[in-house]
């Protein structure tokens, strides 16, 4: 007599946490990429967030963000007029912040959620643009455009939610972290959020 | 507002590099090196011999080859049988297992340094144990001894088609951490000049 035998059901393997560290001619690239539907974007911005701050740190940064909705343009603005000297330009495209380290109130404002599980996926995007040396706000948006444009900024940085999900990418022209820094303390963070990994290392600088 | 632009990715030439894939499996870690087609396959093998020289040291080793080429295996046996103290093995279908400490021993000199040899197939397998292990009577009896074996470090060669070469090590857990082996893949690229992909895997 035959017995049907129930399958087991597999356990799907977590979606891991993809980390990327490239090494160019005078540029260190830094990725960090996930999606999920079992993971909340809040799992995703923690560990991002934690990894930004880290490496961030020492940096004067610019924080630009383009919002195209007008009611999330205005509650930031809101927001960061609020703020007791908060420095920052905008005019009615876009804000731009300044700060030193990784402790942005214009990110804060952006990032607000009603929802109890916090923010969710919503097609935001931000840039970073930092400097090593003290450099001054501009007076206007313009002014500002104009001078991140021309100068050559030490290390930027592009959030993106996109439809493949989150993503963040870091180039670093001029920094204290070696790819081996970068990579320990990613993964690091990754594992103490207790998120699988993966990693992807590459080095094309040499000539064969 | 400022956007990064992105390059427009055309067809490029593939770019020659090494590369490496690390997994952690349940109690072992799967190191894997790979050649592509249009990097310099000689300097493939001295970073993959650095390689396991750096992970195996002086721990007891057997390199295993299997059917060698007549002039390869009479030149291993003369150098093998000049040498007091040589410990292997072999038979008449030109199977040689040689047992020594490290991966450099006569039969790695003349598998992988030897001239003349370019073009021969250099599979092997390597069977690392901490501890000496004593060398059994036959060919036989020494393979059945290392499939009865528990793992510390074994390696395999497959020297393949002419484009393509893998080396697949595999490794006990807590000998090595992953990140020693990360760093121990791109510094030995690095030293010797050599693009690297690297992927790991929890």
């Amino acid at each position: 007599m035959f017995s049907f035998q129930k399958r087991k059901k597999k356990e799907p393997n977590p979606v891991p946490y993809k980390v990327y560290v490239g090494r160019k001619k005078n540029t260190i690239e830094f990725g960090l990429y996930h999606w999920s539907q079992d993971d909340p974007l809040v799992d995703y911005l923690e560990i991002a967030f934690e990894i930004l701050e880290k490496i961030l740190d020492g940096y004067d940064l610019f924080i630009c963000e383009n919002e195209w909705k007008p009611e999330v343009h205005h509650r930031m603005l809101e927001y960061i007029k609020s703020v007791k000297n908060a420095e920052y330009v905008y005019d009615d495209g876009g804000i731009t912040e300044k700060q030193k380290g990784f402790h942005s109130n214009l990110l804060k404002a952006y990032f607000q959620s009603e929802s109890e599980d916090g923010p969710e996926h919503d097609f935001r995007s931000f840039y970073i643009y930092g400097f090593l040396q003290d450099v001054a706000v501009k007076e206007t948006m313009q002014g500002q455009d104009e001078f991140l444009y021309e100068r050559n900024e030490d290390i930027c940085v592009e959030y993106e939610e996109l439809f493949e999900g989150p993503s963040i990418n870091i180039w670093i022209k001029k920094g204290s972290l070696d790819v081996y820094e970068l990579m320990h303390l990613s993964m690091e963070i990754i594992k103490k959020h207790g998120k699988t990994r993966s990693l992807f290392y590459m080095d094309n600088t040499k000539e064969g | 507002m400022l956007f990064f632009k992105r390059k427009k990715k055309g067809k490029e030439p593939p770019i020659p590099k090494f590369e490496f894939s690390l997994q952690q499996k349940e109690n072992l870690i799967e190191y894997v090196i790979f050649r592509n087609q249009v990097s310099e396959k000689s300097r493939y093998q001295t970073v993959f011999l650095e390689i396991l020289d750096a992970l195996i040291q002086d721990a007891c080793v057997f390199l295993d080859r299997s059917t060698m080429k007549e002039d390869v295996f009479s030149n291993f046996m003369t150098k093998v049988k000049e040498k007091e103290d040589g410990s292997y093995l072999f038979d008449e279908d030109r199977n040689v297992i040689e047992k020594g400490r490290g991966i450099f021993s006569i039969l790695s000199e003349e598998s992988f340094f030897a001239e003349e040899n370019g073009v021969e197939k250099k599979d092997f397998i390597l069977y690392c144990y901490p501890e000496t292990v004593p060398l059994q009577d036959t060919i036989q009896k020494q393979r059945a001894f290392f499939e009865e074996t528990g793992l510390y470090i074994k390696a395999w060669y497959e020297d393949g088609n002419t484009e393509k070469q893998t080396l697949h090590i595999w490794i006990k857990n807590d000998l090595f951490s992953i990140e020693e082996l990360i760093h121990l893949s791109i510094d030995t690229c690095k030293q010797h000049g050599k693009n690297i992909e690297l992927h790991y895997q929890d």
